[in-house]
């Protein structure tokens, strides 16, 4: 008997250039690329994971960094079951977008899981962050995952953690 | 029954009726029924079930209620499915007996419309693929680098819907979604979800209306139409231009399929299993219109018919023609084999020019009569007559030929009778069917070859010049006859060419076919030789032994 597939629309969102589509692609096709394209408004892609008693698709919104120019479309987190914030670990002023981000999300989707990727976990020699910080936010009900989309750390488990709290 | 609850046809119970202070007509009846009415009115209600009484009037209940609105149908909906589902899962095989004659002719009218369609499609596709407009689409789809049969589709279509996606409004995920069989699609999930967010940034970055959505998105000849209901999209793709009618079409289905799924819809989870029954409605959209044949009487190719029929009335003309030379040729061949003082040695054909070598016997009829007497119709017939002046040509004779002998030098003409009779002795045998030799006989012919030459020099002091070493070729009893004479003819030349390869002169040698000569052997290997013959003008040949053991010679 085949395993019932539910669809849900999960999105990524974060400063830019902090690894959000080499975090989609590492999850999705398991590659990576140290060369670096700006996301221009959205790429979605997809991914079945299997759960214990079903099959999730997940339909995966690849949305553009934000900066000073541009902020997050709220439009595009209309209807997500899920919502990964991705920061870079070497980068302390992606730090600082994390609850302006969290509370734009929860304006639109106040009851959605998150989780928060601290990425770049291969360079963790170069990380300059407060261990503390990220431990307030999993207190918060925000797990925290440090991960590489070059080594693939933490990505799949991240993915699942997220995934299985929506269901 | 206990507990009952008598009603009036006024709708009160009797206690009710008992206790209504200021229903003068009821307090009159009491007075004058008495107590005795109320005693026969409650016997009566009590004789029936409430069951009974439904049953009496459900009938024109339902009438009633059907003719009045659809809430009843609408209400009955449900529990019927539910039913059915019940009935079905207890019970498959009862479903399957009352389906199957109802499904049988279905099906194979389905068949039947299916094969139609391939056979009319087959027809279409062939008539294209044929014509010189056919080939000049496929040279352009192939610049286009789309697939022919795309490619034809937009030629011939005023419009195609070729793909139907119903997506999710909010989330973007597809609940289902349609294709055509001519169209090559990508992943309808990405596509729905990505025009979501199309429409979600067009109306972020535009100042459009409130709840106004993208309508169309155009892509060269590819437009995608979106129409926005509730909490769904209707997504559709056409090429060509899509008339109002078609797109009212579409627009009903879309709206009869949110009727049926408005609850799914809106409950919608993320499980897609919901709008399997969906497909019907959108497979509806996939509408598609034909461009009007032009049917003038000038598009009818009545060059090429035209063309068409006079090639194969030529190509039965010359099969006629031909199968009267073949008669003819196999007449002339006939007659000239069948002439008492000709023998036929070979003939050949060319074009139409029949040439054939032959002896003649000096009683014989003159060249010129013999063509005359065959009246050949179609070919020049062409005779390379030699005369033979050693009498009548008479194969089964001429083993026998005696001719006069003039006296020859004792020693010499005995030698020449010996060999010549050695000579006539053996014959040289072949392979079924061919004009090869066998093992054996490849040997014997290298003892024929010197004991020819030996002749030969022998006659050169006889008779200078005057030898003729006669090769005749037969055939066995199989095979037709013209085909047979070919092929011992072939096999008399090739002997003589290995002859003259090996020494001997061609201008004694003389080789020719005969065919099969029924000399009464049976044994088809014997039949299939090439015996030779050794003729001097007035040196008559004896075939006994003796003479080969004047000489100490053996076979």
């Amino acid at each position: 008997m085949t395993m019932p597939r539910i669809s849900k629309k999960v999105c990524m969102v974060g400063p830019f250039a902090v690894g959000k589509t080499s975090l989609v692609r590492r999850f999705v096709e398991s590659i990576f690329s140290d060369k670096y394209h700006t996301t221009i408004g959205v790429k979605i892609s997809k991914k079945v994971i299997d759960l214990d008693e079903a099959q999730m698709q997940l339909m995966l919104w690849d949305i553009e960094g934000v900066d000073v120019f541009t902020d997050l479309r709220p439009s595009y987190l209309r209807g997500a079951a899920g919502v990964m914030i991705a920061v870079d670990g070497t980068r302390p002023a992606t730090f600082k977008q994390i609850d302006r981000l969290i509370e734009l999300v929860n304006q639109q989707l106040p009851d959605v899981p998150k989780v928060l990727l601290v990425n770049k976990f291969d360079l963790k020699s170069e990380w300059k962050l407060e261990e503390q910080a990220l431990e307030e936010y999993a207190s918060r009900g925000i797990p925290v995952f440090r991960t590489s989309a070059k080594t693939g750390e933490a990505v799949e488990e991240a993915f699942e953690t997220l995934a299985k709290s929506i269901v | 029954m206990t507990g009952i609850s008598a009603k009036e046809p006024s709708g009160l119970t009797v206690d009710q009726i008992d206790n209504a202070p200021d229903n003068e007509y009821i307090r009159l009846r009491k007075l004058l029924l008495g107590p005795e009415y109320e005693q026969a009115i409650k016997d009566y209600i009590s004789r029936q079930s409430d069951a009974e009484r439904v049953a009496a009037v459900l009938s024109q209940a339902i009438e009633a209620a059907s003719s009045r609105d659809t809430a009843l149908g609408k209400a009955l909906a449900p529990v019927l499915n539910k039913a059915i589902h019940e009935s079905i899962s207890r019970n498959p095989s009862q479903i399957t007996t009352v389906m199957s004659p109802i499904m049988g002719p279905s099906i194979r009218k389905a068949v039947a419309t299916a094969l139609s369609d391939m056979v009319q499609s087959l027809n279409k596709v062939l008539e294209q693929s044929l014509s010189i407009r056919g080939l000049f689409w496929r040279i352009k789809a192939w610049r286009a680098g789309v697939s022919y049969g795309r490619y034809v589709m937009s030629q011939t279509l005023r419009f195609a819907v070729e793909q139907v996606l119903l997506v999710h409004r909010e989330t973007g995920l597809l609940l289902h979604s349609v294709v055509s069989e001519t169209t090559d699609t990508k992943d309808p999930e990405l596509v729905s979800s990505m025009l979501t967010a199309i429409q979600d940034f067009v109306a972020d970055s535009f100042d459009t209306a409130s709840g106004a959505d993208l309508d169309k998105v155009q892509v060269g000849d590819l437009t995608l139409h979106l129409i926005s209901g509730g909490n769904s999209v209707l997504a559709f793709a056409t090429r060509g231009t899509i008339g109002p009618a078609a797109m009212e079409q579409i627009i009903g289905h879309y709206e009869t399929l949110q009727q049926e799924f408005t609850e799914e819809i809106a409950g919608f989870s993320g499980n897609r299993d919901a709008f399997n029954g969906a497909e019907d409605h959108l497979k509806s959209c996939l509408l598609s219109e034909q461009l009007v044949p032009k049917t003038s009487r000038q598009q009818r190719p009545w060059l090429a018919i035209a063309v068409l029929f006079m090639l194969g009335l030529a190509l039965v003309y010359n099969g006629y023609l031909g199968t009267l030379r073949t008669l003819e040729y196999e007449r002339i061949v006939e007659a000239l084999s069948s002439q008492g003082d000709y023998m036929l040695i070979s003939h050949r054909i060319e074009d139409e020019h029949i040439t054939a070598q032959m002896l003649r016997s000096v009683s014989g009829i003159p060249p010129e009569q013999l063509i005359r007497n065959i009246e050949p119709a179609f070919y020049d017939l062409q005779l390379d007559v030699r005369a033979l002046t050693f009498g009548e040509i008479d194969v089964d004779k001429l083993n026998a030929l005696e001719l006069p002998t003039p006296a020859p030098e004792p020693t010499l003409l005995e030698k020449f009778n010996a060999l010549a009779g050695l000579i006539q002795s053996q014959s040289l045998y072949f392979e079924k069917g061919t004009a090869n030799l066998s093992g054996q006989s490849i040997e014997t012919f290298q003892t024929l070859v010197s004991k020819l030459k030996n002749v030969s020099e022998i006659a050169e002091v006889l008779k200078p010049g005057q030898l003729q070493i006669m090769v005749q070729g037969y055939s066995d009893r199989v095979g037709s006859r013209i085909n047979n004479l070919a092929l011992s003819k072939e096999r008399a030349e090739h002997v003589r060419d290995m002859l003259i390869s090996n020494g001997l002169s061609a201008d004694t040698v003389i080789a020719w076919g005969l065919g099969y000569r029924d000399l009464g052997v049976e044994d088809l290997e014997w039949q299939r030789r090439v015996a030779i013959q050794v003729l001097l003008p007035g040196v008559s040949i004896n075939l006994s032994n003796s003479n080969a053991s004047k000489l100490g010679m053996q076979r």
